[in-house]
């Protein structure tokens, strides 16, 4: 209890040295877009003051604070729930978009997880019973291929033959938008219509490190010898590979679940490409229009994932295995 | 018995090279691909001249697979395949630079963290967890733009800061193992120095995992290098397959129409069979720097 | 001489919430003076390896000193004490792990050969045949062999040459023939006693068994450990046929014997209990207490100093016993 509560204090300073590290690097971004409003507003002869006022009420920032000070402003305000407001959505607050974003996200992100585990997990365990067959070259030579192949190239091939050669999947967006939103059955059809390809091309880029890292752990477990000993004692084929699964995917659950934390990195590129109005789709966005509240609070939202991924990763793993839990 | 001079000989890596990239068809392929694309990047420029080969010719507009153009032409009726064997040069050097970079800092801070232990480790790992936990793409956007440089050495720098934490959290965690081994007793117990024993007995049990680690981080250099040219975020930079992949999707008009399979895939199957190459010569790799798995029925 | 004064060496141990400590090796004093022979015999986890790494310098101690030649080289390091540290060489238990599986033994002898300017480099070659001949190896059938590929008796050997490359005084060898063939360790004792003599080194010879010792030893001294501390230790002829210390004497009576009616110990000597305590709840006096057949209300009470049995001879053993009949507790 006391490591867990200790895991979670640290997992805590990391997000603010996130925190802060993204705020001071967001500050040497060329092209500040305040700065640039400000002087635009001085040009058309406000006083100094006068704009700073008309910033404010825009941007919800003083233009002439020191850095410093706006950093405890920031800090202050994040830990009240305030994220600031939009630049290129003009007043509109982060937070929102946020929100808004994150269910897309969230629900891509994580069929793509699931489906690529359940893959990869079968392969993996069938390909650990018929080592140095055929089965097993072929399958973990495709697995090492795809190992690693970014989930753009998956997509974007996805998104070139069902879209354009074969119009069977709708391009763009994550719903048609002439249907009302809503729990209804047109409406959730529509979703997973249009998350098809997106989370088909999640599942591309992650089924094949699954597969392998399956493989190896089933492959350690079969040479342990209580599974020589199962065999030994005359258990069904059935039995042990109940045996095999129950030992071999725990060491993979921390893996599971930290690459949750991952995959929202990798929702940048099919976000964009299939234009899916989620949290990777605003940091690209933001990025590109210097929108920095948004990308500040993005970006801070994806570490954090990461990080907290981890932390639930070790508390659960300590959890689960008995030999750590003591 | 024959007399082979022993300490004049140079390190265990000349061992049987041959033989250990030749044991395996899926070896042999593997080289030839990877040494394809060295051909590419060194001649490319020889074989397609880009003052010729990259002039737009208005008439042949997405064009299929002919004799003169065999991967079909592009949105300005540029030949595909003039294209990609002129973005290999960059593409590839950007990747192995930055592949290099991130191993050498990768080993040097687990060696150091794992070797001297205490209060330095303690700081270099909080350091590589911070770098472990921010995901790589976003802070390579934030990063790149923020530098908005098309300079290749500052996306290779890019590339390497943001991505030698994993490298650097497993080295460590393979010194710590190491260390406690009996021959690294044996060393401390010759006197044979600090700075021996990590790099002249430590090290050299590392070595084909760093070498296969290396060759990894060039496609995941080359993957980041082509993502951020493909989310267009650093500045134009043509002759690259991510700036053809970004014009696929966006300006070109590729995507509404059918005619311009060719020159879609083609860059997607550039990386995918430079990575299939990579993927096929580790097993040897493994070999070739790990003595123990030459006798015997070694695995690919 | 290469001696050791009072050290104790003490182990953290994460025991849940806090750590604890556990004496490993506590307060003994031994010496070898050069080209004599001392063995340490003992079970496992009586302490002697954690001695002789001591002895030879790879682990410092928690208290006390090591000494060689007068030189003390368990304090902070210095030019001249890695010097005199270098003098003391360990020969590790188990060949295969202390050869580095990466290096040829060539590779592997170069090493120390090259760091310590011990030939010039144009000799490099001939110092590292010279160093495996005198091992018994045949330096054309190693030199470029990995370890994996030699045989246990020729690691074991490659390992003692690489012992001898920074010219020892003294060696201390840990269990050194335990993993080679049953059938060639007279071979590999006999190896070890040669190169000794030839070389003039004095040699730490750990072992659990009394045989070796007494063939190793025959000449010098023995020192028997148990749960850290030295409990007998004397001229080893002495302290086989006269054993004092309750422990000895169990230890020495477990010998079975090759012929029915010859058992090394006239009277068998049994323990207590069979039990050996915990080197985390050790007993309060003497450590061999609850395992003692003639323990007293006395001996659980204070820890027994080592002490001379006899005016006489320089056997000394740690037991409140010994002193009431200088003859050992049996006699």
């Amino acid at each position: 209890m006391m490591r867990t509560i200790r895991r979670f204090g640290v997992a805590v300073v990391m997000i603010w040295m996130v925190t802060t590290l993204t705020f001071f690097l967001i500050r040497l971004m060329p092209g500040n877009p305040i700065a640039t409003a400000y002087q635009t507003l001085l040009q058309q002869g406000m006083t100094a003051q006068q704009a700073a006022v008309q910033i404010h009420i825009l941007y919800d920032v003083y233009p002439n604070q020191p850095v410093l000070t706006q950093y405890f402003v920031y800090l202050w305000n994040l830990v009240h729930g305030n994220l600031g407001t939009s630049i290129v959505y003009t007043g509109r607050p982060v937070l929102g978009l946020i929100l808004a974003a994150a269910p897309w996200t969230l629900l891509l992100v994580s069929m793509g997880l699931l489906i690529s585990f359940v893959i990869g997990l079968l392969l993996g365990v069938i390909v650990a019973i018929h080592r140095d067959t055929w089965i097993d070259n072929l399958t973990s030579q495709v697995a090492s291929v795809f190992h690693g192949v970014p989930n753009y190239i998956t997509g974007f091939i996805f998104l070139y033959f069902f879209t354009v050669m074969w119009p069977w999947f709708p391009f763009g967006n994550i719903y048609n938008p002439s249907i009302a939103v809503g729990l209804t059955f047109p409406f959730v059809a529509s979703v997973a219509y249009h998350a098809v390809l997106p989370v088909a091309a999640y599942v591309f880029g992650a089924f094949g490190g699954w597969t392998l890292s399956t493989k190896s752990a089933a492959m350690a477990v079969l040479g342990d010898d209580f599974m020589m000993a199962d065999k030994i004692r005359g258990l069904t084929s059935a039995q042990r590979l109940d045996h095999l699964v129950n030992n071999s995917i725990l060491p993979l659950f921390t893996g599971f679940v930290l690459s949750l934390g991952f995959m929202f990195g990798g929702s940048v590129f099919i976000e964009s490409m299939f234009s899916i109005p989620g949290l990777g789709y605003l940091v690209q966005s933001a990025t590109t229009q210097r929108d920095y509240p948004v990308m500040q609070a993005t970006f801070m939202l994806l570490s954090a994932a990461v990080i907290l991924a981890n932390f639930a990763a070790d508390t659960l793993y300590s959890r689960i295995d008995p030999r750590i839990r003591n | 018995m024959t007399s082979v001079p022993a300490v004049e000989r140079p390190r265990v890596v000349h061992h049987g090279l041959g033989r250990i990239f030749f044991s395996k068809p899926i070896r042999v392929l593997g080289l030839s691909i990877i040494l394809l694309y060295i051909l590419m990047a060194l001649l490319g420029p020889v074989i397609f001249p880009p003052q010729i080969a990259l002039v737009a010719n208005p008439a042949k507009v997405f064009q299929g697979p002919t004799w003169a153009d065999p991967l079909g032409t592009d949105f300005q009726g540029v030949s595909v395949l003039a294209e990609v064997v002129l973005g290999a040069r960059g593409v590839l050097m950007v990747g192995i630079a930055a592949a290099f970079f991130i191993v050498v800092l990768g080993v040097l801070v687990g060696l150091v963290a794992g070797f001297v232990g205490g209060l330095v480790d303690t700081v270099l790992m909080r350091v590589t967890d911070l770098f472990i936990a921010v995901p790589q793409f976003p802070l390579l956007l934030l990063v790149a733009s923020i530098l908005n440089t098309s300079s290749p050495w500052m996306l290779v720098l890019m590339l390497s800061l943001t991505s030698w934490g994993a490298l650097a959290r497993s080295v460590r965690s393979q010194v710590l193992s190491l260390r406690e081994r009996d021959f690294v007793e044996a060393a401390r117990g010759l006197g044979l120095g600090t700075r021996n024993i990590a790099f002249k007995v430590i090290l050299p049990n590392m070595l084909s995992y760093v070498a296969m680690n290396f060759m990894i981080s060039i496609t995941g250099a080359i993957y980041a290098e082509v993502g951020l040219l493909f989310l267009g975020v650093t500045p134009f930079n043509p002759d690259n397959w991510g700036v053809m992949l970004r014009q696929a999707a966006g300006t070109s008009g590729a995507l509404y129409t059918t005619k311009s399979m060719f020159y879609v895939l083609a860059p997607l199957l550039a990386i995918l069979l430079l990575q299939s190459g990579i993927i096929f010569v580790l097993g040897a790799l493994d070999e070739v720097f790990n003595p123990r798995l030459r006798k015997g029925g070694a695995r690919a | 001489m290469l001696a050791c004064d009072q050290v104790v060496k003490r182990f953290a141990i994460r025991r849940g919430w806090r750590a604890q400590l556990v004496t490993a090796v506590n307060q003994v004093s031994i010496s070898v003076p050069a080209a004599q022979v001392l063995c340490i015999v003992g079970e496992s986890g009586c302490g002697k390896t954690t001695l002789g790494k001591m002895l030879a310098g790879v682990l410092p101690p928690t208290e006390g000193s090591v000494t060689v030649d007068g030189v003390e080289v368990s304090a902070r390091r210095t030019a001249e004490r890695e010097r005199a540290a270098l003098k003391v060489q360990l020969v590790h238990q188990d060949p295969f792990s202390t050869l580095n599986p990466v290096h040829t033994i060539g590779e592997e002898l170069s090493l120390p050969l090259i760091h310590h300017r011990i030939v010039p480099k144009s000799h490099l070659r001939e110092e590292c045949e010279r160093l495996l001949t005198l091992t018994g190896l045949n330096p054309k059938a190693v030199l470029d062999k990995y370890p994996h590929e030699l045989s246990g008796g020729q690691r074991q050997r490659a390992v003692l040459a690489l012992a001898l490359s920074v010219r020892p005084r003294y060696l201390v060898a840990d269990e050194a023939v335990s993993m080679v063939d049953v059938s060639s360790r007279l071979i590999m004792l006999d190896l070890f006693l040669e190169i000794a003599s030839t070389q003039d080194l004095g040699l730490v010879f750990i072992t659990h068994d009394f045989g070796v010792a007494r063939y190793v030893g025959y000449e010098g001294t023995i020192t028997v450990m148990y749960l850290g501390r030295v409990v007998e230790q004397g001229p080893t002829e002495q302290v086989i046929h006269h054993p004092c210390h309750p422990y000895t004497q169990v230890l020495l009576s477990s010998i079975p014997a090759l012929q029915a009616g010859r058992d090394f110990m006239p009277q068998k000597i049994v323990p207590r209990s069979f039990e050996v305590p915990s080197l985390e709840h050790l007993p309060v006096g003497c450590v061999f207490e609850p395992r003692c057949p003639f323990a007293t209300e006395a001996c659980s009470q204070s820890a027994p100093q080592l002490r001379a049995t006899d005016k006489a001879s320089s056997q000394q053993a740690a037991c409140l016993l010994v002193e009431a009949t200088s003859t050992g507790v049996v006699g």
